[in-house]
């Protein structure tokens, strides 16, 4: 069962996706922050992070990046949300290293579709 | 002929020389007509005595004849003794006649022959007579007579050889004595002559010499007419021309003097004109040195103000204003102070050779002074009086100026420099400090000048960053509630989930549409602030009813909590909007709860600091805010930066909302606040 991470400082955020994936057949995680999800990572292993780039502490870009640097994580598929909605948003990600990235607000059923694209199906 | 000098000696000369000739001949005549008379004298004395010599040798042939006669009378002896006698006879008549000047002689003479020849004749006369007649006696006594005779002759004789030898010692005495006076005679008059001559000499070159004296006065340069000189020679014939020359110089003298009067005006105007232009010739001087003194300083200040433009930043501007200063004034000790106007002081910022770094007021310095007076200030210090530490050990100080720095009016500054060595700020120097202060003045208000744009600017950019931020937040929080709303209603639309799932998805919506809502009225309220539009219903408020009221909404949404309310027992009813009011308190009780996750207690007090104002304050024990987030707590959209406040759902817009509402309303708000400890808010409110 594919592992999913979903890290996000709004609860109503977290929520959503957590509604949106939760009988797709995926084991969800939660992080609140930046901080929580890179200590969560090395614990969960999880296969996908949906990160959210607006964070206080460590943003979204910055643990992307981090975790692509790095040889164990940089196999995890990323999938970025981005709420500013600016040309710039999609330069960051891709220089972050991120595989994708949705803008807010998004459609839940384009996220599923995404996710699964990504992870086949158990 | 003329009377000339030349005639008058000559003619001197030949009188003297005639003169001279006619006494030498006269004393000639005149001697040997005297050797004359002594030589026909001794001449006559020698016939004389010839005669007498014939007369007696006559006389002994008588006597002898005689002799014979008597003794043998023959007729021929008596002829010849006739004969005799008459010669005698005649020879002594010659004598007789000869001697006949000579009464002495000739008395003698017949004294001495007469008796012999009369006795002679009568003997003679006798025999002729008496031949042989005669007795001896008569014979005898006839020769008695003879021979006395004879004697007597020879006697006279005598007397006659010694008259004869008298005569010839005469004339030998009578030559030399005429010799003598001769030469007497020739050198007596050869004085006279040279005495004559010299007088006369003298009389003639006398006027000569009275002309030389006079003319020598003339060499000397005063020349008069020589009225007294009056000869009839040349020299009178000089001495007129000679007037009539100083008669023409006078007249040319008194046209040179006129001459000379206008050449001297001329000259004294010359000399008043040269003096016009030395004087012109002076003022060129000196408006040359003048220029080259304004073209000097006029380098320096290019120089200086070179310097100064290199920077406009005031530390920087500060240090070569004052190197660049005490190196154009020779200076050694220097201050540059900036006047602060919000503490009335100087600051010190720049100092050269001196330590002290302390500011002045305006009222406890020489600096403060010039400050006040906004004009340059000297101050000559004797020796020793004034002593500062300086970088280099004890300085003691000469003199010192101090330069306001004054822009239109406004004192930027000042200025203080000091000199070590004695000279004192010359006036050349304090114009040039002048100039040089006024371009530091210049540069100094560029430089604030410089930085209040630079702030200015600083604070646009800043507001347009917080601009740029503000659409970026607002589009973040206006997108997530968005993103839920958006979500969980397409959720509900494609998956048709259970009630139960669907009852939580509806709620989400619900409740994030209304976040969106408030978040939206918070924004326009704040904008309409922002922009004067802010409607106030102001009307007499219970202020302890409103506190008591919004606290018991949060007591019952909170049981974590504790609210605790105080309320100055006596709080005045405040005139003001009663709505905003509830709304900013809503808000602070809002942040007190969410910021402080544990719980605890939450005081809120209200009271009257002063007759005109009340004091609300909400102090909570919760998180706390940084120091550095302090300043910028109340902009909009500013949230502290924690991720144990990110939790917090928020807008950034609450505070600043709330000083913008108070502000409105004649109040203010703050906060005090410890990291970790918790806040305290407290908002003002007049009570009028």
């Amino acid at each position: 069962m594919a592992k999913i991470m979903i890290v996000d400082d709004e609860p109503a955020i977290r929520f959503l996706i957590t509604a949106t994936l939760e009988d797709e057949g995926y084991e969800l995680f939660e992080a609140a922050d930046g901080r929580e999800a890179a200590t969560l990572v090395g614990d969960v292993q999880p296969d996908l992070i949906i990160l959210d780039v607006m964070m206080p502490g460590l943003t979204g870009y910055e643990l992307c990046a981090r975790l692509k640097q790095d040889p164990v994580t940089q196999g995890i598929v990323i999938i970025m949300l981005t709420a500013k909605g600016q040309e710039q948003d999609r330069r960051h990600s891709e220089q972050a290293g991120a595989d994708h990235y949705l803008r807010k607000p998004f459609s839940p059923m384009e996220l599923s579709a995404l996710v699964a694209s990504f992870l086949p199906k158990s | 002929v003329k009377n000339t000098i030349h005639t008058k000696v000559i003619r001197n000369f030949i009188v003297s020389i005639l003169l001279m000739s006619l006494i030498i001949i006269v004393v000639q005549l005149y001697a040997n007509r005297q050797i004359e008379q002594v030589q026909a004298e001794g001449k006559r004395y020698q016939e004389v005595r010839n005669l007498t010599q014939k007369l007696l040798g006559e006389l002994r042939i008588a006597e002898l004849t005689s002799y014979f006669l008597l003794e043998d009378g023959d007729q021929k002896q008596r002829d010849r003794l006739a004969q005799r006698q008459k010669a005698l006879h005649r020879y002594y008549q010659q004598v007789k006649t000869l001697l006949a000047n000579d009464g002495a002689m000739r008395a003698e003479l017949q004294d001495s022959l007469e008796p012999a020849l009369n006795n002679l004749a009568g003997l003679a006369n006798q025999l002729q007579h008496n031949q042989g007649s005669l007795t001896p006696e008569q014979k005898k006594s006839v020769k008695d007579r003879l021979t006395t005779g004879t004697w007597d002759s020879a006697a006279f004789l005598d007397k006659l050889e010694g008259r004869h030898a008298r005569a010839v010692s005469m004339l030998e005495l009578v030559t030399l004595r005429s010799h003598r006076v001769r030469l007497l005679l020739v050198l007596a008059l050869t004085g006279l002559a040279i005495v004559f001559g010299y007088l006369r000499t003298r009389s003639i070159t006398a006027s000569l010499q009275i002309f030389v004296k006079e003319l020598r006065k003339v060499s000397a340069g005063k020349y008069q007419t020589l009225e007294e000189i009056r000869a009839d020679d040349d020299i009178g014939e000089l001495v007129g021309a000679y007037n009539q020359m100083v008669t023409t110089i006078q007249g040319n003298e008194a046209v040179l003097q006129d001459k000379n009067e206008e050449l001297t005006a001329q000259g004294e105007e010359l000399a008043a004109q040269n003096e016009e232009i030395l004087a012109q010739q002076e003022a060129l001087q000196q408006a040359v040195a003048h220029l080259t003194r304004h073209e000097e300083l006029l380098g320096r200040l290019y120089r200086f103000s070179q310097t100064l433009t290199q920077t406009m930043e005031m530390d920087r501007l500060a240090e070569l204003a004052i190197n660049g200063i005490l190196y154009e004034t020779e200076s050694q000790v220097g201050v540059f102070m900036l006047y602060n106007a919000e503490t009335a002081e100087l600051e010190v910022k720049r100092t050269v050779g001196l330590a002290a770094t302390q500011h002045f007021g305006l009222d406890d310095s020489l600096a403060g002074r010039a400050a006040r007076e906004k004009q340059p200030l000297v101050v000559g210090y004797n020796e020793g009086q004034l002593c500062t530490q300086g970088l280099r050990g004890r300085m003691v100080m000469a003199s010192e100026i101090y330069l306001p720095l004054v822009f239109h009016g406004d004192l930027l500054g000042v200025i203080a420099l000091g000199r070590i060595c004695k000279n004192e700020f010359s006036d050349d120097e304090q114009k040039m400090l002048t100039s040089l202060s006024a371009q530091i003045t210049v540069a100094v208000h560029n430089a604030l000048t410089h930085l209040q744009v630079q702030q200015a600017l600083e604070q646009v950019k800043e507001v347009d960053q917080l601009k740029s931020e503000l659409i970026n937040t607002v589009s973040h929080e206006l997108r997530t509630p968005l993103s839920s709303i958006f979500g969980f209603a397409e959720l509900l639309l494609q998956k048709s989930p259970e009630a139960g799932k669907s009852q939580k998805y509806l709620t989400m919506i619900y409740q994030e549409a209304r976040r969106l809502t408030g978040l939206i009225n918070d924004f326009l309220d704040l904008q309409r602030i922002e922009d004067n539009r802010f409607e106030l219903v102001k009307k007499p408020v219970d202020l302890a009813e409103l506190i008591r009221a919004n606290v018991e909404v949060y007591r019952v949404q909170s049981a974590k909590h504790t609210l605790t309310v105080s309320v100055e027992p006596n709080l005045p009813p405040i005139n003001t909007d009663p709505d905003r009011v509830a709304r900013v308190l809503g808000n602070l009780l809002s942040n007190a709860v969410k910021y402080s996750p544990a719980g605890g207690l939450i005081e809120i007090t209200a009271l009257c600091c002063s007759p005109q104002e009340v004091e609300v304050t909400v102090k909570d024990h919760g998180l706390g805010i940084p120091a550095e987030a302090l300043p910028k707590l109340f902009h909009p959209f500013y949230r502290v930066d924690n991720s144990d406040r990110r939790q917090i759902g928020g807008t950034g817009l609450g505070l600043a909302l709330c000083r913008q509402t108070l502000r409105a309303l004649g109040g203010d708000i703050w906060v005090r606040s410890e990291y970790q400890k918790g806040s305290a808010f407290i908002f003002s409110l007049p009570i009028a």
